[in-house]
C-alpha cells in the first residue's frame, strides 16, 4: 500500500497524513471538492508560463528588442506571485481537504510545527462551526513508518461524530 | 486522483527555476543592462580586478567619466570586456558620448579590440554597464561551471533535486 516514511521527519509526517485525507473522507462518504487546489494550480502555472515566455524571449530576441515585453512579463510575474502568496496565506490558510456529502460539507485544515509530532486538525462544517483537535502522529504510524489508514479513519470517524453531535 | 498531487510537486520545481530567472530579469530591467552581474575573465585589469571577481553593473547613467571602469561588448563577439575609460568626448550634433578604453594591465588602448575600423565605443550602444561594486574571487565558481559542462549539469540537477526533495 503506502510507502514507509521516516517518522522522525515532521514534513514527511504532515505530507503523508495530508495525502491520506481524501481516502479517509471518501470512506466517510464525502466527495472531494477541488476548487481551492485547482485555483492554486491555475495561478501557479500561470506564473510558470510567464517565466517560460520570458525565458524564450530572452533566447530569441536581443535585450533592447525584448525590453518592453520583459518589463510587462516581470511586472505580471510580480503581481501573480503576490496573488499566489495572498491566496496561500489568507484564502487557503492550510486547508488540505474540502468535501461534501448530501447535506453536509467539511473543510479540513491541518498544521504541524517543527519538532512536534502533533498533527493539528481544524474541522469546519457547512454551518460554520469549528472544532480544533490534535492527533498525535505516533498513534497512526507503526514503528516501520507505515501509516495505519484504518486507525486514521477511525480517529476521523470519531471526531466527526462528536463534532456533529456538538454542532446539533 | 493523484494528478493534482503530481502537478503540485512539479510546480515547486518550476518555481525554483522561475524565481531565479525572473530575479535576474528584474535586476537587468532595474539596472538597464542585459547582464547586470559579470565575472572578470582575464587579467587585463590587474591589480584592480583579478580573474574570478564578480562585478555589479549599473547602466542608467547618461555619461561616463574618464577613469570609470566599464563593461562593453564588441559587435559579433559575445564576451564582455572590463576596461577603464581613457578618453571621452560628446558629439556636438548628436549629443552622444564616445569612449576610448584601455585595460590597466595592457600596454596600449583598446582600438585593436574594437570592431573593424572603429576607433571608439558608443556609450549608448556598446556599453553593458559601469562597474559599481565587486566581490573578489567568488566568481571562480561560475567560471568553473561555465567552462565545465558536467559542473553545469550537476548544478542544474542539484537545484531540481532540492526542489523535489524539500517539502517544508
Amino acid at each position: 500500500m503506502s510507502k514507509p516514511i521516516n517518522v522522525y521527519s515532521t514534513p514527511d509526517l504532515r505530507q503523508t497524513l495530508d495525502e491520506a485525507l481524501p481516502d479517509v473522507f471518501k470512506r466517510l462518504n464525502y466527495e472531494q471538492s477541488f476548487k481551492l487546489i485547482d485555483t492554486k494550480l491555475i495561478i501557479g502555472y500561470s506564473i510558470a508560463v510567464v517565466a517560460a515566455i520570458s525565458f524564450l524571449l530572452d533566447k530569441k530576441l536581443k535585450f533592447e528588442e525584448a525590453l518592453l515585453y520583459q518589463k510587462v512579463l516581470v511586472g505580471s510575474y510580480a503581481i501573480l506571485s503576490a496573488v499566489f502568496w495572498y491566496f496561500n496565506n489568507y484564502i487557503e490558510k492550510g486547508v488540505k481537504y474540502t468535501g461534501y456529502s448530501k447535506e453536509k460539507a467539511i473543510v479540513v485544515a491541518t498544521k504541524m510545527t517543527k519538532y512536534d509530532y502533533n498533527y493539528q486538525v481544524t474541522l469546519r462544517n457547512e454551518a460554520g462551526s469549528v472544532i480544533k483537535t490534535t492527533l498525535p502522529a505516533n498513534t497512526v504510524f507503526d514503528e516501520q513508518g507505515y501509516l495505519q489508514t484504518d486507525l486514521l479513519f477511525k480517529w476521523f470517524e470519531e471526531k466527526l461524530d462528536s463534532f456533529y453531535k456538538k454542532a446539533k | 486522483m493523484n494528478l493534482r498531487l503530481e502537478l503540485t510537486r512539479f510546480l515547486n520545481l518550476c518555481f525554483a527555476l522561475a524565481s531565479a530567472f525572473m530575479f535576474w530579469k528584474g535586476l537587468s530591467i532595474v539596472t538597464n543592462s542585459h547582464s547586470p552581474i559579470v565575472v572578470v575573465l582575464s587579467g587585463s585589469m590587474e591589480p584592480a580586478f583579478q580573474r574570478g571577481d564578480i562585478l555589479f553593473l549599473w547602466n542608467r547613467n547618461e555619461l561616463n567619466k574618464v577613469g570609470d571602469v566599464v563593461v562593453y561588448e564588441v559587435d559579433n563577439k559575445e564576451i564582455p570586456i572590463v576596461h577603464r575609460v581613457l578618453r571621452e568626448h560628446v558629439d556636438e550634433t548628436s549629443g552622444k558620448q564616445l569612449l576610448l578604453t584601455k585595460g590597466d594591465n595592457n600596454a596600449g588602448n583598446d582600438i585593436p579590440l574594437y570592431a573593424k575600423r572603429k576607433i571608439y565605443l558608443h556609450k549608448e550602444k556598446d556599453i553593458v554597464g559601469t562597474v559599481k561594486g565587486y566581490i573578489p574571487q567568488l566568481g571562480y565558481i561560475t567560471i568553473w561551471i561555465s567552462e565545465n559542462k558536467y559542473a553545469k549539469m550537476g548544478l542544474m540537477g542539484l537545484i531540481a533535486l532540492s526542489a523535489l526533495l524539500s517539502n517544508e
